[in-house]
Protein backbone atom coordinates (compact mmCIF):
# COMPACT_ATOMS: atom_id res chain seq x y z
CA UNK A 1 0.00 0.00 0.00
CA UNK A 2 1.04 3.34 -0.65
CA UNK A 3 1.31 6.27 1.45
CA UNK A 4 -1.13 8.72 1.87
CA UNK A 5 1.06 11.93 0.93
CA UNK A 6 3.13 10.35 -1.76
CA UNK A 7 4.15 7.46 -3.78
CA UNK A 8 6.50 6.11 -1.52
CA UNK A 9 5.43 2.27 0.08
CA UNK A 10 3.46 2.62 3.49
CA UNK A 11 5.98 1.12 6.89
CA UNK A 12 2.17 1.89 9.14
CA UNK A 13 -1.45 1.80 8.71
CA UNK A 14 -3.15 4.31 10.76
CA UNK A 15 -2.10 6.97 9.47
CA UNK A 16 -1.15 5.05 6.62
CA UNK A 17 1.96 6.76 5.55
CA UNK A 18 5.35 6.13 4.36
CA UNK A 19 8.99 5.79 6.28
CA UNK A 20 9.73 10.11 6.27
CA UNK A 21 5.96 10.79 6.50
CA UNK A 22 5.32 8.64 9.79
CA UNK A 23 8.52 10.28 11.24
CA UNK A 24 7.86 14.12 10.43
CA UNK A 25 3.60 13.01 12.09
CA UNK A 26 4.95 11.45 15.12
CA UNK A 27 7.06 13.98 15.52
CA UNK A 28 4.83 16.74 14.86
CA UNK A 29 2.25 15.03 17.29
CA UNK A 30 4.10 15.59 20.33
CA UNK A 31 5.62 18.87 19.64
CA UNK A 32 1.97 19.81 19.38
CA UNK A 33 1.31 17.75 22.71
CA UNK A 34 4.31 20.18 24.24
CA UNK A 35 2.80 23.66 22.80
CA UNK A 36 -0.72 22.82 23.58
CA UNK A 37 -0.11 21.72 27.23
CA UNK A 38 2.46 24.39 27.68
CA UNK A 39 4.49 21.51 28.83
CA UNK A 40 8.27 23.13 28.97
CA UNK A 41 8.97 26.64 29.59
CA UNK A 42 12.15 28.39 27.91
CA UNK A 43 14.28 28.51 31.12
CA UNK A 44 13.13 25.14 32.38
CA UNK A 45 15.83 22.63 33.46
CA UNK A 46 14.58 19.07 32.48
CA UNK A 47 15.67 15.64 33.46
CA UNK A 48 13.74 12.70 31.52
CA UNK A 49 13.41 9.38 33.41
CA UNK A 50 15.17 6.37 31.11
CA UNK A 51 15.05 3.03 31.10
CA UNK A 52 17.10 2.18 27.65
CA UNK A 53 13.65 1.52 26.20
CA UNK A 54 11.98 2.82 23.34
CA UNK A 55 9.22 5.38 25.13
CA UNK A 56 12.49 7.14 27.26
CA UNK A 57 15.03 6.77 24.53
CA UNK A 58 12.60 8.54 22.18
CA UNK A 59 11.71 11.03 24.36
CA UNK A 60 14.72 11.87 25.05
CA UNK A 61 15.93 12.24 21.58
CA UNK A 62 13.09 14.66 20.98
CA UNK A 63 13.59 16.83 23.84
CA UNK A 64 17.15 17.20 23.17
CA UNK A 65 15.37 18.64 19.76
CA UNK A 66 12.88 20.09 20.89
CA UNK A 67 14.91 22.08 24.11
CA UNK A 68 17.97 21.26 23.83
CA UNK A 69 19.91 20.90 27.29
CA UNK A 70 18.32 17.33 29.07
CA UNK A 71 19.54 15.16 31.70
CA UNK A 72 19.11 11.32 32.05
CA UNK A 73 18.23 9.66 34.97
CA UNK A 74 17.70 6.24 35.27
CA UNK A 75 16.76 3.98 37.79
CA UNK A 76 18.41 0.40 38.27
CA UNK A 77 15.66 -1.39 39.55
CA UNK A 78 18.06 -4.50 39.90
CA UNK A 79 16.32 -7.08 37.74
CA UNK A 80 18.50 -9.50 35.78
CA UNK A 81 18.31 -10.06 32.55
CA UNK A 82 16.05 -6.73 31.91
CA UNK A 83 17.56 -4.07 33.48
CA UNK A 84 20.69 -4.53 33.28
CA UNK A 85 20.79 -5.21 29.21
CA UNK A 86 18.22 -1.66 28.37
CA UNK A 87 20.79 0.38 30.59
CA UNK A 88 23.70 -0.83 28.53
CA UNK A 89 21.43 0.73 25.20
CA UNK A 90 20.51 3.53 27.25
CA UNK A 91 24.48 4.08 28.55
CA UNK A 92 25.55 4.17 24.42
CA UNK A 93 22.91 6.42 23.23
CA UNK A 94 23.42 9.06 25.67
CA UNK A 95 27.19 8.99 24.79
CA UNK A 96 26.49 9.15 21.33
CA UNK A 97 24.16 12.12 22.10
CA UNK A 98 26.29 13.84 24.70
CA UNK A 99 23.43 13.68 27.18
CA UNK A 100 24.20 13.31 31.13
CA UNK A 101 23.56 10.38 32.76
CA UNK A 102 22.81 9.62 36.01
CA UNK A 103 21.77 6.32 37.21
CA UNK A 104 20.68 5.49 40.77
CA UNK A 105 20.36 2.00 41.93
CA UNK A 106 17.28 -0.14 44.61
CA UNK A 107 20.59 -1.62 45.90
CA UNK A 108 22.30 1.28 46.94
CA UNK A 109 19.81 3.96 47.91
CA UNK A 110 17.49 0.95 50.05
CA UNK A 111 19.91 -1.70 50.04
CA UNK A 112 18.19 -4.74 47.93
CA UNK A 113 17.79 -5.21 44.24
CA UNK A 114 14.28 -6.23 42.92
CA UNK A 115 14.68 -9.44 42.82
CA UNK A 116 16.09 -9.66 46.02
CA UNK A 117 12.95 -8.01 47.86
CA UNK A 118 10.50 -9.83 45.52
CA UNK A 119 11.71 -13.57 47.75
CA UNK A 120 9.96 -11.84 50.49
CA UNK A 121 7.07 -10.29 49.05
CA UNK A 122 4.65 -10.50 45.63
CA UNK A 123 3.28 -7.71 43.73
CA UNK A 124 6.38 -6.89 42.37
CA UNK A 125 4.47 -4.40 40.54
CA UNK A 126 3.86 -2.35 43.42
CA UNK A 127 7.29 -2.54 45.26
CA UNK A 128 9.19 -1.55 42.49
CA UNK A 129 6.71 1.24 41.71
CA UNK A 130 6.82 2.53 45.23
CA UNK A 131 10.60 2.77 45.17
CA UNK A 132 10.97 3.81 41.77
CA UNK A 133 8.65 6.89 42.58
CA UNK A 134 10.27 7.64 45.34
CA UNK A 135 13.58 7.65 44.03
CA UNK A 136 12.95 9.51 40.77
CA UNK A 137 11.04 12.45 42.71
CA UNK A 138 14.45 13.21 45.29
CA UNK A 139 16.88 12.19 42.27
CA UNK A 140 14.83 14.67 40.58
CA UNK A 141 14.87 17.90 43.13
CA UNK A 142 16.53 20.83 41.28
CA UNK A 143 15.09 20.49 38.24
CA UNK A 144 11.36 21.97 37.06
CA UNK A 145 10.06 19.26 35.18
CA UNK A 146 11.14 15.55 35.27
CA UNK A 147 9.72 14.11 31.82
CA UNK A 148 8.35 10.19 31.52
CA UNK A 149 7.76 8.18 28.46
CA UNK A 150 4.02 7.40 29.33
CA UNK A 151 2.16 7.14 26.36
CA UNK A 152 -1.15 6.79 25.56
CA UNK A 153 -1.46 3.08 26.07
CA UNK A 154 -0.07 3.84 29.49
CA UNK A 155 -2.20 6.34 30.52
CA UNK A 156 -5.38 4.65 29.15
CA UNK A 157 -4.57 1.53 31.77
CA UNK A 158 -3.93 4.23 34.46
CA UNK A 159 -7.34 6.12 33.79
CA UNK A 160 -9.45 2.67 33.92
CA UNK A 161 -7.35 1.05 36.46
CA UNK A 162 -8.13 3.87 38.54
CA UNK A 163 -11.69 3.62 37.99
CA UNK A 164 -11.57 -0.18 38.19
CA UNK A 165 -10.08 0.23 41.54
CA UNK A 166 -12.69 3.46 42.59
CA UNK A 167 -9.06 5.25 43.54
CA UNK A 168 -10.68 8.11 41.80
CA UNK A 169 -8.22 10.94 43.51
CA UNK A 170 -5.82 9.08 41.51
CA UNK A 171 -7.42 9.91 38.01
CA UNK A 172 -5.91 13.66 38.34
CA UNK A 173 -2.60 12.13 37.81
CA UNK A 174 -3.25 11.18 34.27
CA UNK A 175 -2.49 14.02 32.72
CA UNK A 176 -0.04 15.73 30.45
CA UNK A 177 1.24 18.15 33.41
CA UNK A 178 0.57 17.09 36.95
CA UNK A 179 0.08 20.16 38.80
CA UNK A 180 2.64 22.17 40.85
CA UNK A 181 2.87 20.68 44.52
CA UNK A 182 5.38 21.45 47.10
CA UNK A 183 7.93 18.49 47.41
CA UNK A 184 7.13 17.26 44.16
CA UNK A 185 9.17 18.06 40.92
CA UNK A 186 5.99 18.60 38.02
CA UNK A 187 5.70 15.59 35.87
CA UNK A 188 5.48 15.92 31.85
CA UNK A 189 4.13 13.14 29.52
CA UNK A 190 5.16 14.29 25.69
CA UNK A 191 4.14 11.02 24.56
CA UNK A 192 0.50 11.20 26.35
CA UNK A 193 -1.21 10.98 22.40
CA UNK A 194 1.02 8.37 21.37
CA UNK A 195 0.28 4.51 21.12
CA UNK A 196 2.90 2.58 21.90
CA UNK A 197 2.55 1.18 18.36
CA UNK A 198 3.63 4.44 17.04
CA UNK A 199 6.28 5.21 19.94
CA UNK A 200 7.83 1.55 18.79
CA UNK A 201 7.64 2.52 15.09
CA UNK A 202 9.15 5.42 15.44
CA UNK A 203 12.27 3.85 17.63
CA UNK A 204 12.82 1.04 14.77
CA UNK A 205 12.39 3.99 11.89
CA UNK A 206 14.80 6.00 14.04
CA UNK A 207 17.10 3.22 14.40
CA UNK A 208 17.62 3.44 18.16
CA UNK A 209 19.29 1.07 19.67
CA UNK A 210 16.63 -0.08 21.91
CA UNK A 211 15.60 -3.66 22.76
CA UNK A 212 12.03 -4.39 22.53
CA UNK A 213 11.95 -6.32 25.56
CA UNK A 214 9.31 -7.23 28.19
CA UNK A 215 9.82 -6.62 31.75
CA UNK A 216 9.75 -10.37 32.91
CA UNK A 217 7.32 -9.58 36.00
CA UNK A 218 4.90 -8.01 33.44
CA UNK A 219 2.69 -11.50 33.87
CA UNK A 220 2.06 -10.82 36.90
CA UNK A 221 0.49 -6.98 37.06
CA UNK A 222 -3.31 -6.07 37.23
CA UNK A 223 -2.64 -3.65 34.75
CA UNK A 224 -1.26 -6.55 32.26
CA UNK A 225 -5.22 -7.51 32.82
CA UNK A 226 -6.16 -4.20 32.08
CA UNK A 227 -3.84 -3.91 28.53
CA UNK A 228 -4.88 -7.10 27.34
CA UNK A 229 -8.45 -5.64 27.68
CA UNK A 230 -7.73 -2.37 26.20
CA UNK A 231 -5.97 -4.20 22.78
CA UNK A 232 -8.64 -6.27 22.21
CA UNK A 233 -11.02 -3.74 22.82
CA UNK A 234 -9.18 -1.00 20.57
CA UNK A 235 -8.66 -3.96 17.86
CA UNK A 236 -12.89 -4.33 17.66
CA UNK A 237 -13.25 -0.44 17.95
CA UNK A 238 -9.87 1.08 16.41
CA UNK A 239 -9.41 4.66 18.80
CA UNK A 240 -10.55 3.40 22.09
CA UNK A 241 -7.76 4.34 23.84
CA UNK A 242 -7.98 7.34 22.53
CA UNK A 243 -11.05 8.23 23.21
CA UNK A 244 -10.66 6.83 27.34
CA UNK A 245 -7.60 9.42 27.39
CA UNK A 246 -9.68 12.82 25.78
CA UNK A 247 -13.19 11.80 27.47
CA UNK A 248 -11.04 11.39 30.50
CA UNK A 249 -9.67 14.76 30.30
CA UNK A 250 -12.65 16.53 29.55
CA UNK A 251 -14.29 15.39 32.34
CA UNK A 252 -11.02 16.69 34.83
CA UNK A 253 -12.32 19.43 33.67
CA UNK A 254 -16.21 19.14 35.28
CA UNK A 255 -15.67 17.56 38.47
CA UNK A 256 -13.59 18.56 41.19
CA UNK A 257 -10.77 15.96 42.00
CA UNK A 258 -9.34 16.74 45.45
CA UNK A 259 -5.75 17.07 45.71
CA UNK A 260 -4.62 14.97 48.28
CA UNK A 261 -3.02 16.90 51.35
CA UNK A 262 0.64 15.60 51.57
CA UNK A 263 2.77 15.67 54.79
CA UNK A 264 6.31 14.79 54.62
CA UNK A 265 7.92 11.54 56.01
CA UNK A 266 9.60 10.95 59.14
CA UNK A 267 12.04 9.10 57.75
CA UNK A 268 13.19 10.48 54.77
CA UNK A 269 11.73 13.48 54.62
CA UNK A 270 9.65 13.00 51.26
CA UNK A 271 6.18 13.61 50.57
CA UNK A 272 3.81 11.32 52.48
CA UNK A 273 0.40 10.59 52.98
CA UNK A 274 0.85 9.43 56.46
CA UNK A 275 3.78 10.25 59.05
CA UNK A 276 6.09 7.41 57.30
CA UNK A 277 6.13 7.09 53.78
CA UNK A 278 4.91 4.04 51.73
CA UNK A 279 8.70 3.25 50.70
CA UNK A 280 10.14 3.59 54.12
CA UNK A 281 7.51 1.36 55.24
CA UNK A 282 8.49 -1.13 52.65
CA UNK A 283 12.18 -0.86 53.05
CA UNK A 284 11.63 -1.25 57.29
CA UNK A 285 9.72 -4.33 56.30
CA UNK A 286 13.13 -6.06 54.36
CA UNK A 287 15.01 -5.69 57.20
CA UNK B 1 17.58 -42.37 9.77
CA UNK B 2 14.73 -40.09 10.46
CA UNK B 3 16.34 -38.22 13.71
CA UNK B 4 19.52 -37.76 11.35
CA UNK B 5 17.03 -36.06 8.99
CA UNK B 6 15.31 -34.08 11.42
CA UNK B 7 19.04 -32.75 12.38
CA UNK B 8 20.01 -32.11 8.95
CA UNK B 9 16.41 -29.86 8.46
CA UNK B 10 17.36 -28.15 11.95
CA UNK B 11 20.66 -27.03 10.36
CA UNK B 12 19.25 -25.84 7.71
CA UNK B 13 16.47 -23.50 9.49
CA UNK B 14 18.78 -22.36 12.60
CA UNK B 15 21.47 -20.45 9.97
CA UNK B 16 18.88 -17.83 9.69
CA UNK B 17 17.25 -18.35 13.47
CA UNK B 18 18.33 -15.91 15.85
CA UNK B 19 17.42 -13.50 18.85
CA UNK B 20 16.62 -9.83 17.97
CA UNK B 21 16.82 -8.53 21.23
CA UNK B 22 14.45 -11.00 23.27
CA UNK B 23 11.53 -9.91 20.88
CA UNK B 24 9.87 -12.90 18.82
CA UNK B 25 11.38 -13.78 15.96
CA UNK B 26 10.13 -15.62 12.64
CA UNK B 27 12.41 -17.24 11.05
CA UNK B 28 10.80 -18.55 7.24
CA UNK B 29 8.72 -21.81 8.86
CA UNK B 30 10.47 -21.81 11.96
CA UNK B 31 9.34 -19.70 14.70
CA UNK B 32 11.17 -18.61 17.76
CA UNK B 33 9.09 -17.30 20.65
CA UNK B 34 11.54 -16.07 23.05
CA UNK B 35 9.19 -15.21 26.09
CA UNK B 36 7.67 -18.64 26.19
CA UNK B 37 11.19 -20.02 24.92
CA UNK B 38 8.86 -21.76 21.78
CA UNK B 39 10.29 -22.96 18.64
CA UNK B 40 7.27 -23.00 16.08
CA UNK B 41 7.29 -24.33 12.52
CA UNK B 42 4.73 -22.65 10.24
CA UNK B 43 3.91 -22.84 6.76
CA UNK B 44 2.41 -19.30 5.51
CA UNK B 45 1.93 -17.22 2.30
CA UNK B 46 -0.47 -14.16 2.68
CA UNK B 47 -1.36 -10.87 4.22
CA UNK B 48 0.53 -10.12 7.77
CA UNK B 49 -2.60 -9.39 9.38
CA UNK B 50 -3.67 -13.23 8.52
CA UNK B 51 -0.60 -14.42 9.82
CA UNK B 52 -1.11 -12.53 13.47
CA UNK B 53 -4.46 -13.76 13.36
CA UNK B 54 -3.42 -17.37 12.57
CA UNK B 55 -0.61 -17.20 15.87
CA UNK B 56 -3.26 -15.29 17.39
CA UNK B 57 -0.87 -11.97 18.27
CA UNK B 58 -3.08 -8.90 18.17
CA UNK B 59 -1.59 -6.68 15.69
CA UNK B 60 -1.75 -3.54 18.16
CA UNK B 61 0.83 -5.17 20.31
CA UNK B 62 3.15 -5.99 17.43
CA UNK B 63 5.84 -4.56 14.81
CA UNK B 64 6.29 -6.98 11.64
CA UNK B 65 9.37 -6.54 9.96
CA UNK B 66 10.28 -8.26 6.87
CA UNK B 67 13.54 -8.58 5.55
CA UNK B 68 14.68 -5.56 7.39
CA UNK B 69 11.77 -3.21 6.45
CA UNK B 70 9.07 -2.78 8.76
CA UNK B 71 5.77 -3.60 6.76
CA UNK B 72 2.03 -3.04 7.52
CA UNK B 73 -0.58 -5.47 8.12
CA UNK B 74 -1.90 -5.59 4.53
CA UNK B 75 1.33 -6.37 3.58
CA UNK B 76 2.17 -10.10 1.82
CA UNK B 77 4.90 -12.41 3.54
CA UNK B 78 5.76 -15.22 1.93
CA UNK B 79 8.13 -18.55 3.05
CA UNK B 80 11.42 -17.02 1.56
CA UNK B 81 11.01 -13.93 3.73
CA UNK B 82 13.39 -12.91 6.58
CA UNK B 83 10.06 -11.72 9.00
CA UNK B 84 10.56 -10.86 12.91
CA UNK B 85 7.77 -10.20 14.77
CA UNK B 86 8.36 -7.30 17.52
CA UNK B 87 6.39 -7.12 20.94
CA UNK B 88 5.91 -3.50 21.42
CA UNK B 89 4.95 -3.59 24.66
CA UNK B 90 8.00 -3.07 27.24
CA UNK B 91 6.98 -1.66 31.07
CA UNK B 92 5.16 -3.46 33.56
Amino acid sequence: MKCLKCEERAVFLDPLLCKKHFIDYFEKKVFVTIKKFDLIKKKDEVVVACSGGKDSTSILYLLKKFHGNVTALAIDEGIMGYRDKTLIDLKSFCKEEKIDLKIYSFKKEFGKTLDSMLKQKTHPCSVCGTFRRKLLNKCALGFDKIATGHNLDDESQAVLMNLLKGNVDLLSHSVPITSKKKGFVQKIKPLYFCSEKEVAAYALLKKFDVGFTECPYIDESFRNQVRNSLNNQELKTPGTKLNIVTKHLGLLKKIKVSDKEFQFCDLCGEPSQGKICKACQLEKSFK
Amino acid sequence: MNALLFKLCDNIYSHKNYIYKNSLVFVIMKIFIEKDKQSIKKKFNGKVGALLSSLKINSSTVLVVSNGELITEEDVVKDSDDVKILSVISGG
